[in-house]
């Protein structure tokens, strides 16, 4: 198992992720899936494992993200494979490099536990055909689970249809799933586990928020 | 002129209703807000929340015979038209976000510092006249045509990045957010080219403009252009509402 760097959703899923398995997590935008894969990166970079990020995003903000959150990554970086300031460039439209750069790195640092952390899936699904996106995830993803890597992505909803959605969450292992939901008079964020290999299915929702001092989980009672 | 006093009444209970959608909205900018944890997104909610809050007032607002009110009302305008360029400010990089290409419209890390300088010019411009003698030839330049340019300077590359910025976006929910903003902007043309076309009327005195049957059609399209803020408030982010069979399995796992 994994550590998810989220004691709390750790507990959870049995101790973390599954060994070499892809998470999905989405939610809509803003609602702070972002954060998760933070969590993660910084639990990696603690205990000495190699960890990849790869964001169509400049580095800088993704780093003022980070801060906001209350993370603090110490010393350790991982290698950035952003749109701006990483050490390799990442570019939305050229999946053919982007997959090459991704399998570059990993057996590069094949002999270390691996975390690959993404947000460009939703970024890619909005700028080529479906089909495309579907293959060559699904190649991608087997690819890297000959390493002993796990790899943590976020799709946004409501920017894709429900089928294309659907097929994504079908070559992940892990779903999980946040939302925002009116009770009375007030929006709630939720969080549930739609699956995740090796558990059991869990139906229930999570009250979940975001601190400083991290992810805070109760089982959501109305 | 109907100056009867139910109609008095009743023009001070549509400010009051007025200013209850208005604020209504805010609160659920506000529990938007609360529920998110992206700090852009958290930000922009803040903002929409705060533009409720900030309008609720105004349905109250009637020039007064003490200049010192007036003082206070072009001061408060002026904050508005600040508030209203934060807004914008806060919607332009949202927009960039929602982008899959991720472009950064009209330059706008480095333009909005500019327009901030020149938003606080023309706030500058709107409220000092207030503190000048009346008819000063610099209060008159300030209020007239340097606050125009600073306007056209401030709105016109804003409102088009605003508008570039919504047609990148992908993000369809913060495409519907804004639409209901912009039926807002509508219904505010719409209330200026009435109490234009009112105060053009002959005879309509001040009383009569805030407190006659003239004010009732104002009344209604601010009580519209609150609603309008209420659904861009609840379209920023997808709410869904819990089935009962999916409650069910909610407590059931809670009891696990």
């Amino acid at each position: 198992m994994v550590s998810s760097g989220v004691p709390a959703l750790d507990k959870l899923i049995a101790d973390g992720y599954p060994d070499k398995s892809a998470i999905l997590v989405v939610g809509p935008p803003g609602v702070g899936k972002e954060a998760l894969g933070y969590w993660f990166t910084q639990s990696g970079l603690v205990q000495g494992d190699f960890c990849l990020y790869v964001t169509r995003l400049p580095v800088r903000e993704v780093l003022q993200d980070v801060k906001g959150f209350g993370i603090d990554m110490g010393q350790k970086v991982p290698l950035w494979l952003a749109g701006e300031g990483g050490q390799i460039k990442f570019m939305v439209s050229d999946l053919a490099s982007l997959s090459f750069n991704i399998k570059d790195v990993l057996k590069q640092n094949a002999s270390r536990r691996i975390r690959v952390v993404t947000d460009v899936l939703s970024s890619i699904l909005m700028l080529n055909e479906s089909d495309t996106v579907y293959k060559f995830l699904s190649q991608l993803l087997s690819e890297v689970k000959q390493y002993d890597a796990v790899v943590l992505a976020t799709l946004e909803e409501g920017m894709h249809k429900p089928e294309v959605l659907a097929a994504m969450q079908q070559l992940f292992d892990g779903v999980i799933e946040m939302k925002l939901y009116e009770e009375g008079l007030s929006v709630v964020p939720l969080m549930r586990i739609r699956k995740m290999r090796g558990n059991p299915p869990q139906p229930g929702y999570f009250d979940f928020s975001l601190t400083r001092s991290g992810l805070e989980l109760k089982a959501h009672v109305r | 002129m109907s100056d009867s006093s139910w109609m008095f009444d009743a023009a001070v209970a549509g400010e009051f209703v007025v200013a209850a959608v208005w604020l209504y909205a805010a609160y659920w900018a506000f529990s938007v807000r609360k529920a998110l944890a992206g700090r852009i997104y958290r930000r922009h909610a803040l903002l929409l929340g705060v533009l409720g809050v900030v309008v609720a007032p105004t349905a109250f607002l009637t020039y007064s015979t003490n200049q010192v009110i007036n003082d206070l009302i072009s001061v408060y305008i002026s904050a508005l038209f600040i508030f209203v360029f934060a807004f914008i400010d806060s919607t332009v990089p949202l927009a960039r976000l929602s982008d899959p290409l991720l472009r950064n419209v009209l330059g706008w890390g480095r333009l909005r510092v500019v327009l901030w300088v020149d938003a606080a010019a023309m706030a500058i411009a709107n409220a000092v006249p207030s503190f000048l003698p009346s008819n000063s030839e610099i209060g008159n330049l300030l209020s007239g045509p340097l606050w125009l340019v600073f306007a056209l300077a401030l709105f016109c590359p804003s409102g088009a990045a605003l508008a570039i910025g919504a047609r990148h976006s992908r993000d369809p929910f913060f495409k519907r957010s804004l639409k209901w903003i912009a039926l807002i902007l509508v219904m505010l043309v719409a209330i200026f080219a009435d109490d234009t076309i009112i105060s053009s009327l002959p005879g309509v005195s001040q009383y009569e403009f805030y407190y006659s049957y003239y004010a009732l059609p104002a009344g209604v399209l601010a009580a519209v252009a609150g609603y309008f803020l209420y659904r861009s408030a609840r379209s920023l982010a997808p709410i869904s509402s819990l089935a009962q069979s999916e409650l069910g399995l909610a407590s059931q796992s809670s009891a696990a």
